[in-house]
């Protein structure tokens, strides 16, 4: 765990060098439940200070998110692409790479994977499938591709071309399919649909649960065993860990960069696909509400741990699923669902156990700066491209 | 010297007066720990005012923690302070300042960002109105260095100064706020011999106005060079404090160590065998640009320990970065064992048997957030017993660790532990073992015994010489010169980026070395 | 200039966008209820700056990492104004209340008599002069008091002026209070200055094109400030090309590719002049 959190430079609550007191020990489960418990309350108080019944809200987010078979199929739903692009995050982070492109490697994954679905119509369903979906993974990590050698070959900083090729994405394949690939009859812009036997089945009925959720799960495994039992994932760690440390033990960084984009893009590749696959049936302009974006939130929550990202995916999932249910069957704006999402955020990076401390002594609650980051990201610009990432999740940019 | 200085520290005060008169500082029974180690055992420790005092211990007996205490950076658990007989808290550096305390660093606590005068001045910056009173610093701030007998550009900013410069701004600091306790925490393991030198005058002028200074070291020659007084910590203990004069090193360092140390392993002469390494006309450029080291051409035999002796800066790390394969020289020839290497990898010259120890251990020689075993296997990834088809094999790999830090006695920590929990010294043996498990046919060896005790630096010693003796051929940088001298076959003095001498063992003298560092001769 | 004051301070503020809103929304809310535009601004300041100071203690004092805490609050007020407006205001989208007052327009005489250059100098609201203002003293701030040298030294390395005994914890919330306060005027330039109404897409990335000009301008005042401009015009081009037959899409790519290319030619001249120094100094 600390290893994780030295990359990606998230203190972790409790995690001292000097071994906390019985009674902060104690507290430790309440301060990985607390940003959940806090968020609650807050949308409580929202909730009550508009007149509304939390409660009843809260149940009704709880039985339309995890309530039922369906429910719970589209909370797997909505967190197969989060999943994803998660983890394509987070195997950057830990080898020390700040990619915040994955939403890119994703639009031209998607886009690749719709164009193999609406053009290879003759071919059997599985072939395109098959094609479509290595197609996807092969476009998002030739997009990785472009940041990552500037930076292996130029030490260009890939956080900044990472954000800028993002937009760069969603504005050229909204350029393709408004001008080349446009759905006759269709004024929206949108592709034509995919064959219909290039769909990914449903694996239960009335819902969109595929073997893409199956498939994350076993990217996700994969993911584990790459940086606990692989020695190029080893390699990765050790370059995230401490860059001058890996090149004077012999490991080349350049390659490790290479390989990293492109196992991001990769997977970020495959997110978008998938989604087109099992989902939209078709590309549409602008159609990522932030997947890659919400898989910086996610990869941070989860501390690049598989399990943690795991449950931060299927966390998120659950709110866009449930929230979005909420207000088709209510009036409460899914607007909630970003309060909730913000003060989880800001309070899973607070250490509570300081609070008292502060409150009554505030001298007595400085610490010393935390190790630094990964010297490979500058963070003026991790900060600017984080922040545009917050913008782009809150679709401020469009 | 010690009555001149005390005299000339307090003229109003006779000698008797200061012995009447309670201590500048009194630590009574200050105990700190961090976790399961005591840092601090019960400390009691008296320093009278004026003087030099130097407290000396192995790493990791306590001394730094103690200073830190005294300088309100560390927060002691229980135990008196007491400045002139008054009990203190100090809880943070700015009240420690405000009662006269100064610390300098082994790290500088500077801005790199600001000039020097900002530097001197921060924390207390003069001003006129709401504005900056540049012209009220410069005053300030030539008169202290008038006081110190030296200069400094002080528009510079400081990431423009060299070390030396530095630690003269951290002492000016020091004067600045009117501290006349001045706490050194090894200060001269950053500076050449000569700043070293001139380090000394200032801290004797400044005795003689007097200053309090608290010395801490771990190097006995500074001790008799300098210090009236010298206080001896063991484990968290003060074991010993007595005077300079009437003692010996010899007797110090059994004080420091709590046991007779076998002398250094003195080195034998056998007759080297083929080159290993041939460098021949080898030009390098730091990452600026610049040409740090010109036209080197130099062998190392099989048996054979080279050193290198030099001021920190004339292209040491350079040099090394290019036999490694971290840099790319601009023109020469590298070749090991025969065959070109210039443009080979790292990990292809560990293949063929280069191994090295890194002068920046926490940076570069170690990973101090993996764990011990992730550190070991680091270079071990080609061990087929370790790692297999790309696969890790985790229980193996923390065997194969655990016989290493067994052989070499690495104490604080099992294989999963994270090498950040250990000593400098354990984390050295650490690399040592890492590094010497494959007996490689090149050793580069930078600054091997830096920050390293004594017992730490005796079992070093033993390792290169075991090394030298199964034939490796090793190029060893050091600033001590005597290391260099006891360890070395032959001794080549770089200078400004050129090799200017080639002394065999014999030859070599401390003064003659320090002439030609100096580029004197 | 906010932000800069707070990156010079130690703290990459991500949540300049959410203060910007507040400080708009602020604004547009309480100088409909008094009818004075300029009591708008002042509580535009405030509101800024108390959520600054929220922001920072629980970085600074709580230990949240800035970005993500910043993330968090940038979710956090989108999401309380999307549920606000329709919730409080029986509204969606745009808040226009009864009685809201716009911030007068400033001509200044003789300027605005000048051809070409009169309409761009002059007939702003005077919080556009202030922007400009800000420049200068800001500058003038970081390098010539000594708050301004210590919140410098805060920034660039906080254990050593912590060390030196200058308070880089007050210093640190001190630089976001600032930086809150600079967004909450933004925002009220926005809301009373620019259009008189609110709604939760207003600022349009603008506390982000800010953190973008600091980046370009280094995080000095001149630079900075040349930045936020260059971006402006990037922003305005877009406008104006896409009405002329270009795909709107293309050109709306260009300011990304722009700075990914610029990136690259800085970073390969700098690879080269290294090498070419190297060479001739070899030679």
């Amino acid at each position: 765990m600390s290893q994780v959190t030295a990359e990606t430079g998230i203190p972790v609550a409790g995690q001292e060098t000097i071994a906390p007191s019985r009674g902060l020990q104690l507290l430790r489960p309440l301060q990985l439940a607390g940003p959940f418990v806090v968020a609650l309350i807050v949308g409580a108080i929202v909730l009550a200070a508009s007149g509304r019944d939390a409660a009843g809200t809260y149940w009704l987010l709880l039985q339309q998110s995890l309530g039922g078979p369906t429910e719970i199929a589209n909370t797997l739903v909505a967190a197969t692409p989060v999943l994803l692009t998660g983890l394509a995050t987070a195997i950057a982070f830990r080898s020390g790479m700040f990619n915040v492109g994955v939403e890119g490697s994703l639009y031209v994954g998607a886009f690749a994977a719709a164009w193999a679905g609406f053009t290879l119509t003759r071919l059997p369903g599985p072939i395109v499938i098959l094609v479509a979906v290595v197609l996807a993974g092969l476009a998002g990590a030739v997009w990785a591709l472009i940041p990552g050698i500037l930076r292996a070959q130029w030490r260009v900083d890939e956080v900044v071309t990472t954000l800028m090729l993002n937009y760069v994405a969603i504005l050229l394949t909204s350029w393709l399919v408004n001008y080349f690939f446009l759905a006759p009859d269709i004024a929206n812009s949108m592709s034509p649909l995919i064959a219909s036997d290039a769909r990914l089945a449903p694996l239960l009925p009335r819902s969109q649960l595929t073997i893409a959720f199956l498939l994350a799960l076993v990217v996700t495994l994969l993911y584990a065993y790459l940086f606990n039992r692989a020695t190029i994932g080893y390699q990765l760690r050790m370059t995230g860990l401490n860059p001058r440390f890996a090149r004077a033990v012999g490991i080349n960084l350049g390659r490790s960069i290479i390989v990293v984009f492109l196992l991001s893009g990769l997977i970020g590749g495959f997110a978008g696909g998938l989604q087109i696959l099992g989902v939209n049936y078709r590309f549409i302009d602008h159609f990522s509400p932030g997947y890659g974006f919400t898989g910086i939130a996610v990869a941070l929550l989860g501390r690049g741990h598989p399990a943690g990202i795991l449950l931060s995916a299927l966390f998120f999932g659950a709110l866009s699923n449930g929230g979005a249910m909420i207000q088709l069957f209510s009036d409460i704006p899914l607007d909630l669902i970003n309060i909730l999402q913000g003060v989880v955020m800001i309070f899973a990076v607070i250490e509570l156990s300081r609070l008292p401390a502060c409150l009554t002594r505030c001298s007595g609650c400085w610490r010393p700066p935390r190790r630094p980051r990964p010297p490979s990201c500058s963070p003026p610009w991790v900060a600017w491209s984080t922040a545009r990432v917050a913008s782009s999740i809150s679709g401020w940019n469009r | 010297m010690t009555e001149d200085s005390r005299a000339a520290g307090a003229p109003n005060s006779g000698a008797s007066a200061s012995i009447l008169a309670p201590p500048r500082v009194r630590i009574r029974g200050l105990t700190k720990r961090y976790g399961g180690i005591l840092a601090n055992d019960g400390v009691d420790l008296e320093i009278p005012r004026g003087g030099i005092h130097a407290i000396v211990g192995e790493n990791g007996a306590g001394k730094t923690t103690l200073m830190r205490a005294l300088y309100g950076l560390v927060e002691p658990d229980s135990g008196v302070i007491e400045l002139d007989g008054v009990p203190v808290r100090i809880a943070t550096p700015a009240q420690a300042i405000a009662r006269g305390i100064g610390m300098v660093h082994q790290r500088f606590e500077l801005v790199e960002q600001l000039s020097a005068l900002e530097n001197l001045a921060l924390g207390d910056l003069p001003h006129r109105g709401l504005m900056f009173d540049r012209n009220a610093a410069v005053v300030r701030a030539r008169e202290i260095a008038a006081q110190l007998g030296t200069t400094m550009d002080w528009d510079r900013l400081v990431a423009h100064l060299t070390v030396g410069a530095r630690q003269r701004l951290e002492i000016m600091r020091l004067l600045y706020r009117d501290a006349d306790i001045l706490i050194f925490d090894e200060p001269t393991s950053v500076l050449t011999p000569q700043e070293a030198d001139d380090l000394f005058g200032v801290l004797r002028r400044m005795a003689g106005q007097g200053k309090t200074i608290i010395f801490i070291t771990h190097k006995l020659r500074e001790v008799f060079a300098i210090a009236e007084q010298v206080t001896v910590m063991r484990r968290g203990r003060v074991v010993a404090s007595l005077p300079t004069k009437g003692s010996d090193p010899q007797r110090l360092a059994t004080l420091i160590v709590g046991e007779q140390f076998a002398s250094p392993v003195r080195a034998t002469t056998i007759p080297p065998g083929k080159p290993v390494l041939e460098v021949d006309r080898l030009s390098i450029c730091d990452d600026l640009g610049n040409l740090t080291l010109r036209q080197a051409s130099f062998s190392i035999h099989a048996g054979e320990i080279v050193g290198l002796a030099g001021i920190e800066g004339s292209g040491q790390r350079e040099l090394v970065e290019a036999l490694v394969g971290l840099r790319r020289p601009v023109t020469g020839t590298i070749n090991l064992r025969g065959r070109p290497v210039v443009t080979a990898s790292v990990w292809e010259r560990r293949k063929r048997g280069v191994a090295y120890i890194s002068e920046d251990r926490d940076a570069e020689g170690a990973c101090l957030p993996a764990s011990l075993a992730e550190n070991i296997f680091s270079i071990e990834r080609d061990n087929p017993t370790l790692a297999r088809g790309g696969r890790l094999n985790l229980a193996a790999i923390a065997r194969f660790a655990r016989s290493i830090l067994s052989r070499f006695d690495v104490r604080g920590g099992g294989p999963q532990s994270p090498a950040r929990a250990l000593s400098g010294g354990n984390l050295q043996r650490l690399v040592l073992g890492r590094e010497m498990q494959r007996t490689p046919t090149l050793l580069i060896a930078a600054h091997p015994t830096r920050g390293v005790d004594v017992r730490g630096i005796t079992f070093i010693h033993q390792q290169l010489a075991e090394s030298r003796a199964g034939g490796a051929a090793m190029l060893l940088i050091s600033e001590e010169l005597g290391e260099l001298i006891e360890l070395s076959d032959r001794l080549l003095v770089i200078f400004e980026g050129r090799i200017t001498a080639n002394l065999a063992a014999g030859e070599a003298t401390p003064e003659r070395l320090g002439l030609l560092m100096t580029g004197a001769a | 200039m906010g932000g800069l004051v707070n990156r010079q301070g130690g703290i990459v503020n991500i949540g300049l966008e959410p203060m910007m809103l507040v400080g708009a929304f602020t604004a547009v809310v309480v100088s409909a209820q008094s009818g004075n535009p300029f009591l708008g601004v002042l509580a535009a300041t405030v509101a800024g700056a108390l959520l600054g100071l929220l922001f920072s203690w629980s970085i600074t004092r709580l230990g949240a990492n800035e970005i993500v805490a910043g993330l968090g609050l940038n979710l956090l007020v989108l999401g309380f104004f999307g549920y606000l407006l329709p919730t409080a205001f029986k509204i969606e989208g745009t808040l226009l209340p009864a009685g809201l007052v716009g911030l007068p327009k400033v001509e200044i005489p003789l300027v605005n008599q000048i051809p070409g250059l009169g309409p761009i100098l002059s007939g702003h609201d005077i919080l556009t002069y202030l922007s400009w203002l800000s420049v200068p003293l800001v500058s003038v701030f970081l390098y010539r008091t000594p708050l301004g040298i210590e919140l410098r030294a805060t920034g660039a390395n906080e254990e050593a002026a912590r060390a030196a005994g200058v308070p880089t914890l007050r210093l640190r919330d001190f630089s976001t209070v600032v930086a809150g306060a600079f967004s909450g005027l933004a925002g009220a330039q926005l809301s009373l200055g620019v259009v008189t109404l609110f709604n939760k897409q207003m600022t349009g990335g603008r506390g982000f094109i800010a953190l973008a000009a600091f980046y370009f301008g280094d995080a000095r005042p001149a630079l900075t400030a040349l930045g936020a401009v260059i971006f402006g015009v990037f922003e305005a081009a877009g406008f104006r090309l896409g009405s002329s037959g270009v795909p709107s899409q293309l050109v709306q790519m260009l300011p990304y590719l722009v700075v990914v290319i610029s990136l690259t030619l800085v970073a390969v001249r700098r690879e080269l002049r290294v090498r070419e120094r190297a060479r001739a100094a070899a030679a």
